[in-house]
């Protein structure tokens, strides 16, 4: 069974962002498989979560940017403080004090968190 | 650890584009073989040319981007230039000793096959729509230039 399910109260209207959302959530899920996975395998996973998250914001803010967004500061300054939240969830899973249940209840919480501050305004591409 | 093999589903319908994922694919696996040889000249040459090549990879995706008038080319530039920085870093600390081929090379595997099978199956629908219209218009340079890479 999935921790995360997507569904349409999370949709942005831009479809690059819901796709990426998408991808996200689907990181999340892999961390769930229905044989627990090995815990090297795990840390494969949270390796390419962290990769893509970090893809992800560049984009978000590269898009509020080009938007003139006058809130990017802010949440920029959001992105910032969840990747480093990331770093330290990976130190800890890697050093065996955090259970795989724990990294994946954190990572589906700030996910949903991420997802319902999304400015879908904010997100539209900018106009041809 | 083993060498990426190539698969269908990696294809994103733009040949020239493929083409230049191959030829990451095949650098990517260079350097796995220079890992096992334990020879540093050897791989650092092939981390230079592996990111000399990524450049103007990036460049070439950019500027098809742009050309296609695919509204998420900013956002898309950001997304490379941060890679490129990542990966510059790692150059950087192999070039002051530390061994951190195993790590690139795992980073680059799995970039790889995300920036294919997600960023670039985003854009590549735009561009191909694009180049098919532009294709119908006689006497484009992009046509005449680009029109025969494409299916």
């Amino acid at each position: 069974m999935s921790v995360v399910q997507w569904s349409n109260t999370f949709a942005t209207g831009v479809r690059e962002i819901d796709d990426q959302h998408k991808r996200l959530i689907g990181y999340i899920n892999e961390l769930q498989g229905e044989a627990a996975p090995a815990h090297n395998d795990l840390s494969r996973v949270l390796e390419s979560a962290i990769d893509y998250t970090l893809y992800h914001f560049a984009f978000e803010e590269a898009l509020m940017e080009s938007k003139g967004y006058p809130l990017l500061d802010a949440h920029k300054k959001v992105h910032d403080d969840f990747a480093q939240e990331l770093r330290a969830l990976k130190a800890q899973f890697i050093a065996g004090l955090m259970t795989a249940d724990q990294l994946k209840s954190a990572l589906a919480r700030w996910l949903f968190d991420h997802i319902s501050h999304a400015d879908t305004a904010a997100m539209r591409p900018p106009s041809r | 650890m083993k060498h990426l093999i190539w698969t269908d589903d990696l294809n994103t319908g733009i040949p020239v584009i493929d083409g230049q994922h191959r030829q990451i694919v095949s650098y990517i696996n260079h350097l796995h073989d220079a890992r096992e040889t334990n020879d540093r000249k050897a791989i650092g040459d092939v981390i230079n040319d592996l990111i000399d090549y990524t450049l103007s990879h990036f460049s070439f995706e950019e500027e098809l981007m742009l050309e296609a008038g695919y509204p998420f080319a900013g956002p898309h530039k950001r997304v490379h230039d941060v890679f490129v920085k990542r990966v510059a870093e790692y150059q950087l600390r192999y070039k002051a000793g530390e061994d951190i081929s195993g790590e690139l090379h795992s980073l680059l595997m799995r970039w790889l096959v995300g920036h294919i099978k997600n960023d670039d199956a985003a854009y590549a629908a735009a561009v191909i729509a694009h180049t098919h219209s532009v294709a119908h218009q006689k006497g484009g340079w992009f046509a005449r230039t680009l029109g025969r890479f494409f299916r």
